[in-house]
């Protein structure tokens, strides 16, 4: 009540404006009410700003071998060496950066490629989006694991190749979302008037109808990020992604493996920081799509 | 209905052979072939173009995809070029263990995943809905490859003595078999637990708060009733889907469970047969699996129209 009071009170000619920004603080509000989104974004926060500032956190330089193979934690090393005698602290810290960096770098390939083929497909219809449609359908009728191996067998195991293949392999969700959306808002009046108006197809498809359907879309790129760091540690665990000594959570728990009964904390420790992370941006992707829900439904 | 599938199925064709095109296509593009492998270190130019030419591989792209094609039709899988068995029966071989570790996962998940969800359902905005909401994301977001290395630890390092990595067949030894498959296929059931969980109660919360529930309320009934007679018969129509759908990802999560705990099921032959650069066998175990997947999609929306007569396909909005 109190928010709707305020915009009332606003100059009328910017009345639009002020509609635009009582939704947005609705929001963030229905957002900051969730105790659990709260969490979730803290959490990413704090995976973030560890892949940023690895190099001023890490105590030491991941790939630098200690003479210390499988010391305990804590120690000198806060959470023991690996079976190398590396600073595992230190290799769990970047390790956040590749994860975090392999996931941005392939949502935002998936969510490119699905934001044009999917306008494309909705807005365009008939033959170009039913070529579209079944391409992704063919994609999607492998499981994305399978996919994943076969595209990565074909450009070799790397971490560019891993992150273009998480890339490829989720663009058709997003395709089929975005033609979806596009489908139903298609027929409104703006984007008839914006026609009539003689606006080209690529100006109503920016500016009409792309932001109307921005929800659903940054709802399932935040799911998405949560699925791709997944991907990228179980692909490296099976030793089709990131390559030694680059410190990725999946191949740090892949390659403790053969000594873990000697040092459990070096398949534990990555195991952790992968799943905390994945657990916050599940909770906050899951917050954004229920504000965006309840929000819609106002 | 019946025309509605009839057409379902036929469009799996066009798919398929699209299927088959991506697989040929990924395949041929795979850096090395299996005459690097099989020479290894005596590779002789000479040796591996006459190898190349008696196993076809010199043959241009199209002719090799056409005649694999028209043998797969014929349902001849072709021969694995490592060890020259029939592709078809190296698949079949496979898969028992695949299905045997995916019916675990599903039960797993089935039979804890729907009470909890229900669970969850009526505590809603209670301590208890909140816990068990938290605990589903938990339960999804843990990786199936660390969780399953976390059961290794703990069995190498306070169970010495339990079976596990040294794979029985199912027909051998049923009860020690069992006991083998049971912690990979719990590991495969923790997201599947999670997931059917959250998607109850979903699907409960939506139905609880239909008019019929609250006739049935305001006419007396036991809460019991209501939750068991009027809830969950229409509650749980949704969830057969999920469950069936789920069933083919975990084709997915099988590739890295099987890997972890050394069982010889479909995942590994795919890994193994694409390091080996075994084409027949990678076409085979990929088209097989895409096969059963589309398979099974298509029997879950039979079994959705089936089990709910409101469903009705191809008369849309009369």
């Amino acid at each position: 009540m109190g928010l709707m009071g305020r915009s009332q009170r606003r100059k009328p000619d910017k009345e639009e404006k002020t509609d635009r920004d009582w939704g947005k603080a609705l929001l963030l509000r229905r957002f900051l009410r969730n105790k659990f989104s709260v969490f979730g974004s803290l959490i990413t926060l704090g995976a973030v700003l560890t892949a940023i500032l690895a190099p001023f956190l890490a105590p030491h330089s991941p790939v630098e071998i200690f003479s210390v193979p499988m010391s305990p934690p804590p120690g000198e090393f806060l959470l023991g060496t690996d079976y190398l005698g590396r600073c595992l602290l230190s290799r769990i810290i970047y390790g956040a950066q590749v994860s975090m960096g392999v996931a941005t770098f392939s949502v935002t390939i998936s969510l490119t490629l699905g934001i044009i083929l999917g306008l494309l497909a909705g807005f365009y219809g008939a033959v170009v989006g039913s070529v579209i449609l079944r391409g992704m359908d063919i994609l999607l009728s492998f499981p994305l694991v399978i996919l994943a191996l076969g595209i990565i067998a074909m450009l070799g195991p790397s971490m560019t190749n891993l992150t273009l293949t998480i890339g490829v392999v989720y663009t058709p969700t997003f395709v089929r979302l975005v033609n979806g959306s596009v489908l139903s808002v298609k027929g409104n009046e703006y984007v008839r008037a914006a026609k009539a108006l003689g606006s080209t197809d690529l100006r109503i498809l920016v500016l009409h109808i792309l932001p109307n359907i921005v929800a659903p879309i940054i709802v399932q790129a935040s799911l998405t990020f949560s699925t791709a760091i997944l991907v990228e540690s179980a692909l490296s665990f099976l030793g089709m992604g990131t390559q030694p000594p680059t410190p990725s959570w999946g191949a740090m728990i892949s390659e403790s493996r053969t000594m873990m009964e000697l040092a459990p904390w070096t398949v534990i420790y990555p195991g952790i920081a992968l799943s905390l992370t994945v657990i916050g941006l599940n909770l906050l992707g899951d917050g954004l799509r229920d504000a965006f829900d309840q929000f819609l439904k106002d | 209905m019946g025309e509605y599938f009839l057409k379902r199925l036929l469009a799996i064709i066009p798919i398929l052979i699209g299927v088959t095109l991506v697989i040929f296509f990924l395949t041929a593009l795979i850096p090395g072939d299996v005459v690097d492998v099989l020479l290894e270190s005596q590779f002789q130019p000479e040796l591996a173009m006459r190898l190349r030419a008696t196993l076809g591989l010199d043959k241009p792209f199209v002719v090799r995809y056409w005649n694999w094609a028209s043998e797969l039709v014929q349902g001849d899988f072709g021969l694995s070029l490592i060890n020259g068995r029939p592709v078809l029966s190296q698949i079949l071989e496979m898969y028992g263990p695949s299905l045997e570790l995916a019916i675990i996962a599903t039960v797993v998940g089935t039979l804890i995943g729907i009470p909890l969800g229900v669970l969850s359902a009526t505590q809603q905005f209670h301590f208890t809905d909140d816990f068990l909401r938290l605990t589903s994301v938990i339960g999804f977001s843990l990786p199936s490859f660390w969780i399953g290395t976390l059961f290794l630890l703990i069995l190498s390092l306070y169970f010495p003595g339990f079976p596990i990595l040294k794979f029985v067949p199912f027909f051998k030894d049923p009860v020690l078999n069992l006991k083998i498959m049971m912690i990979p296929g719990m590991t495969l059931g923790i997201a599947m637990v999670a997931l059917i969980m959250r998607m109850t109660r979903s699907c409960v919360l939506e139905v609880i708060r239909a008019q019929f529930v609250t006739t049935a309320r305001s006419k007396g009934l036991n809460e019991r009733v209501v939750l068991f007679k009027h809830v969950l018969r229409n509650a749980l129509i949704p969830v057969v889907t999920l469950v069936g759908l789920r069933f083919g990802y975990l084709i997915g999560g099988l590739v890295i469970v099987e890997e972890v705990f050394g069982i010889p099921g479909l995942g590994r032959l795919v890994i193994y047969s694409i390091s080996k650069r075994d084409y027949p066998l990678v076409l085979g175990v990929v088209f097989f699996i895409a096969l059963s997947f589309l398979v099974i999609n298509l029997l879950v929306d039979f079994l959705y129209a089936v089990i709910d007569p409101r469903i009705s396909y191809g008369k849309k909005a009369e």
